[in-house]
């Protein structure tokens, strides 16, 4: 900084301002749409994106892992039963002398895919249906919540196990088998959101000033809803992975000799006293997916709030 | 017996008030086993059981006609009986005995029993063991209706005679059975629809008497001071916890709460080395049953070629060290090899080795190139099979490590169906399926149990194979009063039933557990209830 | 107020009596029979079906049971022969019910703890801590937290019992177990919604007023952010206080969660209507609080007259 005050100041040293209208509203910030403030903010957290980069690392591994090894995931081996990791079994091997690793990301392909769209098709008729209770209220919300309530109330067990008897066993079917109840909880964290929202000043005011009401939903209170919506998501991954386990317990679910995370981590409990490691490697391999992931969900919530501008 | 401080001051604490519940006699510590159990027991009325579990409490609170005990027949409520020589009528002469309210044991209440077991009425599950009775099932069947009629009648206070249709040389083993333990008459006309479901709704002869019955949580028995032998009663009070959790279970039988404990398979190997580890055959004995039916899309389940590929294919010996770490071992023949033949086991007198514990692959492709040449396949890629089983983690298990060794030696498509249990009743009864995880727990000891089940109109077969001879060869067993002649009649029935392989054959189940120090004389029988305390003593 | 109560017990009973017509449809369509078994024959078949009343037409089999219902008659189990299912409910209740109530309060006070602590710490360690605390929680399942917890602090460690439902020591690691899940659950809608919450005007406000920290947080953060964490709380509050199964389970606590799973694994279809209809009237009460604390906690919610313009 060299910059001082001149000792007097001159005419020269002044420009006239050109009155110009045009040059007068020009914003010296670059200007970003909603979504792109949101994606430069994610990027500048660091944490976020350490976490988008394990997320991404899981994925690959799941595309490619199996192959890593000379072992099929489904090849037993009398000779190796409940070995612990070594050089040659990276993730050790399981009761019927499988190779750990292979099974492992063989059960991530199943899993990760399960998980992620369980959740998302839960979400996404979870806002739209406590949306709409939530917003339009009285009668439509009393129906809605009735309903709710009893299908909430129906033990899952026989839910799943009638879908079973209909449905061919496979990825479509464990995704239906998790959707058809798994929604209610968000329908009813939207529904209770939209109801507090509802009265606040600032949709008050969108109302008197004749927004419409899909604008009031969707530009006002969506966005409102959309940090609870993404924490609910992240939650709702984990939840599906191990439903999945239980589905496949009673047949529905990933058929022999599949593996999936659920699986081997609820085989691996079963079987802790014999071989620790078979209820450690998926019990970190899924909490450091889900802490990358919910990580990942707080930075996005906060570059999406936009409070936070 | 290893004992925490806490524990035995709890025992005290129980010594203590019995000495005072029993007023006068000396304060002596008291003798107490405890063990978990991990099935449900469904209930205690001893017509309408139908488990295992509430079979092993019923022996213990009531005794029948005769007590069996680590395979032998000792005199029971009966102090001696009577056969004829045709085999057909036993006279069973009681002894004075009491129940636990004090009133005597008379042949009249077995005779309402046994009526009472055979009235459609009560609806007794296990009502098909009383079908050898004269008009048993006739009556069973609502086809006479005269109790009378049924050939089991008291004809005195202390004489009872059983009639039979046909000779049943294995009948008194066969009256350890839950279903001909005795229940009183007044009792039950008194408790009515609330008979047996609390400790105090029935009434006792055994050993011990049931002194708590929470459900589904536990189970406590006391000496029976009014039965007849009770002086070799050597247990005062056994404490039955229900524990659903294989591995709690064990927890607690480490952390000394209880003495008492089954091993889960996936542990057994490892305290099989440290020799804690006890075995004994459960009786149970599993193979794959063949749908054999004409199948236009899968000819090849009717080929006896085929099915034998698969058994040949199948190494019991490794399938088994894998999938349950050797607690099951192989059965190389169909009928389980300890049930009793003549004089000693019915494998030493009419010894079998139809399989080999190892797979022999060159003899399974061998007979899947004769089944395909048979039914112009020239690919063994094309064929497929579906293995249906029930969701069960070990049944999945088993299920894996069979499906990579057929797969592999074969190299046919093998599919695993996993389905509820309810489920996979229906469809084997219902035949609807290509191959089905079955098996058989023994009624009785003797081979018909296990062979009979494969008669052409037996509910139970449901592969759609039948065969005339088998039929004949076990109709005329039934008929044979000789105990040799017969069992060399089920013997051909069983060779057949092997060679036609509409079953493979896979394993014989076992059963570990393990006591804490000091306790002794459990037994664990593979028919019937499967675990016998009735003499087992504990160190003070 | 008192009129809207008054509905809203109305529509409860008929929301219980949907459920139950529901679950007897649906628990007949189930695949196979309570009766099924290895030895069963068609004869002793027939036998059973008469005496428990299923040779006859399913419209009567139901309006005997609705008639039982009335006067509070829950029937009879099928697999616990004799046994009134009343009783199996009345000797388990008291069980799961004491075990919830230990749970329900220490994990919500304890998630709502670490929630605002990690909300006022962002970016700061403790948060992190916080985040970890709460994705161990999702990312492990009860079946493994019950049986770590039990090996190691009960078994090896021997700080408390390993199973069984005696005294104060024995309920501590179960009611850890059991409170996991919720816990995470709880602290993570909690921070999310507090976050919300602390752009607020009305906390700018109080900010600038100059209350002090203490009173900004308990009496607008907290109060205003605690609207999510009621939702999901109700619900389950109402699954957790009739019973689990995988904790119970694991320290062989006698309540009622097997009877749900052993129910539907037998088909027993008295018990399964019957506890299905005990754990309906608890969800049902429990959304019914929840929606009434919705109007003490922010007053401007209302239900009872739908929408307002």
């Amino acid at each position: 900084m060299t910059l001082h005050a001149p000792e007097t100041l001159s005419p020269e040293l002044f420009e006239p301002a050109v009155a110009d209208a045009d040059a007068r509203e020009a914003l010296c910030r670059p200007s970003l749409t909603f979504w792109q403030d949101a994606w430069q903010k994610l990027r500048k957290n660091r944490v976020a994106t350490a976490s988008m980069i394990a997320i991404i690392c899981c994925a690959l591994l799941a595309a490619v892992g199996p192959a890593l090894v000379p072992y099929s995931y489904s090849a037993t081996d009398a000779s190796c039963i409940d070995m612990p990791p070594d050089r040659n079994h990276w993730f050790g091997t399981d009761s019927l002398g499988r190779d750990l690793w292979a099974r492992t990301w063989m059960g991530a392909r199943a899993s990760l895919l399960i998980g992620f769209a369980a959740a998302l098709i839960n979400s996404c008729i979870g806002v739209v249906i406590g949306g709409l209770a939530g917003y339009v209220g009285g009668k439509t919300d009393m129906i809605l919540m009735r309903i709710i309530d009893v299908l909430y109330a129906i033990p899952y067990m026989i839910v799943a196990i009638l879908l079973m008897v209909v449905l061919k066993p496979g990825m479509q079917s464990i995704v239906l088998a998790m959707v058809i109840i798994g929604w209610i909880k968000s329908a009813r964290l939207v529904r209770g959101q939209v109801l507090a929202l509802k009265n606040q000043e600032y949709v008050l005011a969108a109302r008197k000033l004749g927004a419409s009401d899909f604008r009031i939903v969707f530009r006002h209170m969506i966005p409102n809803t959309l940090g609870l919506i993404i924490t609910d998501l992240t939650m709702a991954v984990p939840y599906a992975i191990f439903t999945e386990a239980f589905l496949s317990y009673i047949g529905l679910g990933i058929q022999p000799p599949q593996s999936s995370w659920g699986l081997l981590a609820r085989y691996g409990a079963q079987n802790f006293r014999v071989a620790p490691f078979q209820l450690f490697i998926p019990a970190v391999v899924i909490s450091i997916t889900m802490l990358s992931l919910n990580l990942f969900g707080d930075g996005l919530r906060d570059a999406l709030d936009p409070k936070l501008r | 017996m290893k004992i925490s401080s806490k524990k035995g001051l709890a025992i005290l604490l129980v010594a203590l008030v019995t000495s005072f519940a029993l007023a006068g006699s000396a304060p002596a510590k008291a003798r107490e086993f405890t063990f978990s159990m991990g099935y449900e027991v469904p209930g205690l009325d001893p017509q309408k059981a139908n488990s295992i579990p509430s079979m092993v409490i019923a022996i213990h609170v009531l005794e029948g006609l005769v007590r069996v005990h680590d395979g032998k027949v000792l005199p029971g409520m009966a102090e001696s009986w009577e056969i004829s020589p045709d085999g057909l009528v036993y006279t069973f002469h009681l002894r004075d005995a009491k129940w636990s309210d004090g009133k005597p044991v008379t042949a009249y209440d077995f005779e309402y029993s046994l009526r009472r077991l055979l009235d459609p009425a009560t609806a007794a599950e296990y009502a098909f063991a009383a079908y050898g009775i004269v008009n048993g099932k006739a009556f069973n069947k609502g086809e006479i209706t005269d109790p009378k009629l049924i050939g089991a009648k008291a004809l005195d206070e202390k004489t009872f005679e059983i009639r039979l249709e046909e000779p049943m040389d294995y009948l008194l083993g066969y009256l350890q059975l839950m279903c001909f333990l005795p229940s009183r008459q007044d009792v039950i006309e008194k408790e009515k629809d609330a008979f047996a479901t609390t400790a105090d709704r029935m009434v006792y002869n055994g050993p011990f008497t049931l002194k708590e019955w929470k459900l589904e949580q536990v189970m406590v028995l006391e000496k029976n001071p009014l039965y007849w032998d009770s002086e070799t009663v050597q247990l005062d009070r056994v404490t039955i916890h229900q524990v659903y959790e294989q591995n709690t279970a064990l927890s607690l039988y480490e952390s000394g709460e209880i003495d008492m404990v089954d091993i889960p398979a996936n542990l057994y190997a490892n305290y099989a080395a440290t020799g804690k580890a006890q075995v004994s055959l459960t009786g149970a004995d599993d193979w794959i049953k063949v749908n054999v039916r004409p199948n236009p899309e899968k000819p090849w389940l009717a080929d006896k070629d085929f099915r034998k590929a698969l058994a040949w294919a199948i190494d019991r010996g490794e399938y088994l060290k894998i999938a349950t770490k050797g607690l099951y071992i192989p059965n190389l023949r169909y009928v389980l090899p300890m049930v009793a033949g003549v004089e000693k086991h019915y494998a030493e007198e009419y010894p079998l080795e139809f399989y080999t514990e190892k797979a022999d692959p060159e003899k399974a492709r061998a007979h899947l190139k004769t089944a395909m040449e048979r039914l112009a396949i020239d690919d063994a890629g094309k064929i497929s099979v579906t293995y249906l089983i029930q969701d069960q983690e070990e049944c999945r298990l088993m299920a894996e490590a069979l499906q990579d060794q057929i797969q592999r030696t074969l190299g046919i498509k093998f599919n695993v169906q996993l389905v509820t249990r309810k489920q996979r009743y229906l469809m084997e009864g219902q035949a609807d399926y290509d191959l089905v995880y079955s098996g058989w727990g023994p009624d009785f000891d003797d081979p018909l149990t296990y062979v009979e089940i494969w008669g052409s109109d037996v509910s139970h077969n449901t592969s759609g194979w039948g065969n005339k001879t088998f039929d004949e060869l076990v109709a005329s067993s039934r008929r044979e009063t000789d105990h040799r002649k017969r069992l060399d009649l089920l013997f051909e029935a069983e060779k057949i039933l092997l060679e036609e392989a509409p079953m493979i054959p896979l394993q014989l189940r076992r059963r570990a557990w393990m006591t804490q120090p000091g306790v002794k004389g459990i037994v664990r029988p593979f028919v019937g209830a499967d675990l016998d305390f009735r003499f087992a003593t504990v160190d003070q | 107020m008192a009129r809207y109560i008054l509905k809203r017990l109305l529509i409860s009973v008929i929301t219980v009596w949907l459920l139950v017509t529901v679950v007897f449809i649906l628990v007949r369509l189930l695949p196979g029979d309570p009766f099924s078994s290895d030895k069963l024959t068609p004869d002793i078949r027939a036998n059973l079906e008469a005496y428990y009343g299923f040779d006859q037409p399913l419209h009567l089999q139901y309006l005997r049971y609705i008639g039982n219902l009335l006067r509070g008659d829950l029937g009879f189990s099928i697999k616990y022969q004799n046994m009134p299912v009343g009783k199996v409910i009345a000797d388990s209740f008291p069980y799961s019910a004491d075990l919830g109530i230990r749970t329900i309060l220490f994990a919500s006070l304890v998630g709502i703890g670490l929630g605002v602590v990690a909300a006022l710490n962002r970016g700061r360690p403790l948060e992190y801590l916080c985040i970890f605390i709460a994705i161990a929680g999702i990312s492990l399942p009860d079946f493994i937290t019950g049986s770590l917890l039990q090996y190691f602090f009960g078994l090896k460690l021997g700080w408390f019992p390993v199973a069984l439902w005696r005294s104060f020591r024995h309920t501590v690691l179960p009611t850890l177990a059991l409170s996991f899940y919720t816990l995470a659950l709880v602290s993570r809608i909690m921070r999310t919604s507090m976050l919300e919450v602390t752009g607020q005007d009305y906390v700018r406000t109080a900010r600038a007023k100059g209350l002090p920290t203490f009173k900004i947080v308990w009496r607008h953060q907290i109060r205003n952010a605690i609207l999510p964490v009621v939702t999901v709380l109700g619900p389950i509050t109402a699954a957790i206080l009739t019973g689990t199964f995988v904790i119970e389970s694991i320290y062989a606590i006698p309540g009622m969660g097997k009877f749900y799973v052993l129910g539907v694994q037998n088909l027993d279809y008295t018990i399964i209507l019957g506890l299905t209809a005990f754990y309906g009237i608890f969800l049902i009460a429990a959304n019914f609080i929840v929606d009434i604390l919705y109007g003490l906690i922010d007053p401007r919610i209302t239900l009872a007259d739908g929408r307002r313009r």
